[in-house]
């Protein structure tokens, strides 16, 4: 299959299918529709990279997947199996092959727990015996590139970097499928996050993983992602291949998302004009496409009617404008 | 729990050492009370009734002719043993709940929440005298009194600290490889509260130490003639005028005894939070 | 264009219990008039301890132990503590990474800004100032946000309403302490282009502290780079990036993921930061590819390559 029609593709090895998700919270007698009927589908062995602005709902939905949250509605279809109807032993079964990781190596951390204990915590909840998980959790450590003795320390006493491999370390003991990351490497430095990001990448590679990557950075979605779902207000704009979204951004939002980010190359600056206007309340999010209040190219029918995501030039697009041409 | 304390970090936190010498003054004085007090605690001397500080009875002595220093030797040990279980106890009991409440949030939370805020709306003694008067008189009822009366303070505390761990990262994460509530409880949060709970356990022995005083002090704690430094209060009142140092002496110990426990929080507040640590 | 900030061999050391941090060690660099100047590095490189010492907010234990800090010919560092006020706040403007704590949020946003223009100038007519401010940093309903509180505002308007604060005095230099960290991407974008255009309508100074390649590449005249307290390379951003010498910069641009073209793989930088240096020879030896005996030994001395572009390393010595 070509990288054309693999935005929409929708075959039967789909590791994830997630569908009409939604997850709402009660804040007073509102509600926050933080992630608002989102479908999304992804293949076994591919990165996909979930990009968008701070409330649009991206981390909500990774946490929804990784069982931290209960979604308002719809289905969580891993391996064939609904997550969000199991329990019980089946589920923790499921769970062993989805492992997250968080954006803050400091904080996910058990502060008072060795970094041997860290790592073979998930291992422990399975079941598998003292012996074992540590061994398992000793070779893990060194496949994600951490020297022999780190074992024995404590969190603290690991620069961020370090602790983040010890994050994906604990992710990767228990040989999971799916593996979530929430900005895994925007609380590090630029250096750091680089050796952070070849290591994803290699072990993407060696493990046959999957990645669901949740960032804002899109110097990150460009390295680490083949496949990009655009998020925006709780909803998906655009689903495409990365050489699409990079070359030909459809949705005004995705362009307007590019044409924001600054480019480490001072022959390459522009002076655009940025996108107008404030992120709206998402406790009173717009009617109808809910870009049109920031949208340079809104018509009438925006403000009214909800744009669905439909496939357009092998990839999916919500925009009024896009669809109808 | 190792790297909790370091040994070496001790000497940097002066009001803890203080605290701790004292206390562990007061432990060996109770300890060692049958071999280090001169005179018998309960035995009456009449002819030497209500003498003042002297170099036989270096504290003076009471109404019945008593040896204020040995009593109050001896009153160290009912002190120690109604503050020290009393705060065992509530801590027992009140951790557990106050943590899983926090942790689980919603109902269970809520209803342990308000129960928590009818038993601290009470003032401790007066619960404690409740208690006493259905239960009847004995150090062991004290002790039963006492530890029901700081149960909330305990549940309250381990409730605050487990609601604030509860969105940690590293307990989602638990969560997410399919860990249990037990399972959370165990090996993130209670692990994770140990400092404050401990601080409070201190600061707790010496309010046990007050409350077990107040209530001996009007009759209703420790029953006379066993010795007890707020029994010994309690009687030094009718003679304040005519015979100061009965009350002075026991009022001392009480104070120090609080006051190194409290120092003892203190310092171990300030040794546990890595926030207060000097770089 | 005249030099309107030149800082000479400035020394902040931190004295902790395990020793002297130099934060900032022999730091020299100017800003001239109407241009924007960026230091750039990664955590803990003391380039908002250098931005601290020019205001003279060290917080303790730290302290400015040597050096000069000259403000359009005057040594801020000699002045005394009342002279000080008066150039903080209204000759150099600042605003911070965290626009939601640098507000207070028990006052109203004109309230705030207000109290910025009168502790410096007695105006009459000063709620009118305020407004046209807000109006001038590109705060919609100006006039309605001016009553309002901080947590009315979102991220984006409230670093706006800090730049108001900043400039409200008129100042000659703004200092930017990493201004678009907290703030989304199309959020960030917007702030750029106020402070540029700001730059443009009031030939203002700008001293921006980052740690975002990308910003540098967008927004900056010329540059210094920072590692663990030194000055490693400065420039013209355009020398910089097209050639840059230090094998710390040249690894630093390496490193950072591209949003414009695709690449194989990043560099990363083996090691970290080293907290206490030693005293002598280069302090990113120990992670530098091209190390040799004598970056153990010496402390490499800054080299002019031409066209204002300086380096401190062995390589060029």
């Amino acid at each position: 299959m070509g990288t054309e029609s693999r935005a929409t593709y929708t075959g039967n090895d789909s590791l994830l299918r997630i569908e009409d998700l939604k997850m709402y919270f009660k804040e007073g007698k509102k509600y926050l529709k933080a992630v608002d009927g989102v479908t999304l589908e992804i293949e076994d062995g591919e990165s996909l990279c979930l990009v968008g602005e701070s409330g649009c709902g991206k981390s909500t939905l990774l946490k929804c997947v990784a069982g931290i949250l209960k979604p308002t509605s719809g289905k969580i279809i891993f391996q064939g199996q609904d997550l969000t109807k199991l329990k019980g032993r089946k589920l923790l079964k499921a769970r062993r092959k989805i492992q997250l990781i968080f954006q803050n190596p400091y904080a996910s951390l058990d502060p008072r727990m060795k970094i041997i204990d860290i790592v073979a915590e998930p291992l422990r909840i399975q079941g598998v015996p003292k012996d074992e998980r540590r061994k398992i959790a000793v070779e893990t450590l060194r496949e994600v590139g951490l020297p022999p003795g780190v074992e024995n320390k404590y969190p603290h006493q690991l620069s961020g970097g370090m602790r983040q491999r010890v994050a994906i370390a604990r992710a990767l003991s228990v040989k999971p499928k799916l593996v979530l990351a929430d900005e895994p490497t925007s609380a590090l430095d630029v250096s750091v996050q680089a050796g952070i990001l070849n290591l994803m990448k290699r072990l993407q590679r060696d493990y046959g993983l999957t990645y669901l990557f949740v960032t804002h950075d899109m110097g990150v979605v460009r390295y680490i992602c083949e496949r990009v779902a655009v998020m925006y207000l709780g909803k998906i704009a655009e689903v495409a291949s990365k050489k699409q979204l990079f070359n030909s951004p459809l949705h005004p939002y995705t362009q307007a998302l590019l044409n924001s980010v600054p480019i480490p190359d001072p022959s390459k600056r522009k002076r655009r004009p940025p996108l107008k206007g404030e992120l709206p309340d998402p406790l009173n999010p717009p009617s109808g496409c809910r870009f049109h209040t920031r949208c340079p190219y809104a018509t009438e029918k925006c403000g009214k009617e909800e744009p669905q995501l439909l496939p357009k030039n092998g990839r999916l697009v919500a925009c009024h404008l896009v669809n109808q041409d | 729990m190792d790297g909790l304390i370091k040994m070496g970090e001790i000497k940097d936190y002066p009001s803890f050492l203080a605290g701790l010498i004292i206390v562990l003054a007061v432990v060996l004085t109770a300890m060692l009370a049958p071999l280090i007090s001169p005179y018998d605690p309960i035995e009456q001397n009449m002819p030497h009734a209500l003498q003042p500080p002297s170099a036989y009875h270096l504290l003076g002595t009471d109404p019945y002719g008593r040896d204020v220093l040995s009593r109050i030797i001896w009153g160290a040990r009912v002190s120690l043993y109604v503050g020290l279980l009393s705060a065992t106890i509530a801590m027992i009991v009140g951790v557990p709940f106050g943590a899983l409440a926090g942790q689980l949030g919603g109902i269970a939370d809520a209803l342990l929440s308000r129960v928590i805020d009818i038993m601290l709306s009470f003032p401790g003694i007066i619960l404690a005298i409740v208690v006493m008067s259905i239960l009847g008189q004995s150090v062991d009822n004290t002790v039963l009194a006492i530890s029901l009366a700081m149960i909330p303070r305990f549940a309250r505390l381990a409730r605050g600290e487990a609601l604030q761990l509860s969105v940690q990262e590293y307990v989602q994460a638990a969560k997410a490889s399919g860990a249990g509530n037990l399972d959370i409880l165990v090996h993130h949060i209670l692990p994770n509260i140990l400092s404050p709970i401990l601080v409070q356990y201190s600061l707790s022995i010496g309010s046990a130490i007050m409350i077990e005083a107040g209530l001996s002090f009007i009759g209703l704690g420790v029953q006379p003639p066993t010795p007890s430094w707020g029994e010994m209060l309690s009687l030094g009142r009718q003679y304040l005028y005519t015979a100061p140092w009965l009350s002075l002496f026991p009022g001392l110990a009480i104070m120090l005894t609080v006051l190194a426990f409290n120092l003892l929080g203190d310092g171990l507040r300030d040794m546990l939070d890595p926030r207060l640590k000097r770089v | 264009m005249d030099t309107l900030l030149s800082v000479r061999n400035l020394k902040t050391y931190f004295r902790v219990k395990r020793g002297i941090l130099r934060a900032v060690d022999n730091v020299s660099f100017d800003i001239k008039r109407g241009e924007v100047f960026c230091l750039v590095g990664e955590s803990g490189c003391g380039k908002s301890i250098t931005a601290l010492s020019i205001m003279r907010l060290v917080p303790y234990p730290g302290e400015i132990v040597g050096g000069e800090i000259l403000f359009d010919g005057v040594d801020l560092l000699k002045l005394p503590e009342e002279e000080m006020e008066k150039i903080r706040g209204k000759r150099i403007g600042m605003i911070f990474q965290d626009p939601h704590t640098s507000l207070d949020p028990s006052y109203t946003v004109g309230w705030q800004v207000e109290e910025a223009i009168l502790l410096h100038r007695m105006i009459k007519k000063v709620s009118k100032l305020a407004v046209n401010l807000l109006k001038k940093v590109g705060i919609p309903a100006a006039e309605k946000r001016y009553r309002e509180y901080p947590h009315q505002l979102s991220g984006g308007l409230k670093q706006r309403a800090m730049i108001g604060i900043a400039i409200s005095n008129s100042p000659e230099l703004l200092i930017a302490d990493e201004p678009t960290t907290a703030l989304d991407v199309t959020i960030q974008a917007q702030i750029v282009d106020l402070m540029l255009k700001l730059r443009e309508e009031n030939g203002i100074s700008i001293l921006l502290i980052t740690h975002d390649m990308g910003l540098v590449a967008e927004a900056c005249d010329r540059l210094a780079v920072m590692y663990a307290g030194k000055i490693v390379e400065k420039g013209s951003v355009e020398e910089i990036f097209s050639e840059p010498l230090h094998p710390y910069t040249k690894a630093l641009l390496r490193c950072v993921p591209r949003p414009d073209k695709d690449v194989e793989k990043l560099v990363s930088i083996p090691g970290t930061v080293p907290e206490f240096p030693p005293a002598s020879g280069c302090r990113f030896a120990d992670r530098c590819p091209m190390t040799r005996k004598e970056c153990f030994e010496t402390t490499p001395e800054e080299v002019n390559m031409g066209n204002g572009h300086r380096v401190a390393c062995h390589l060029y010595g």
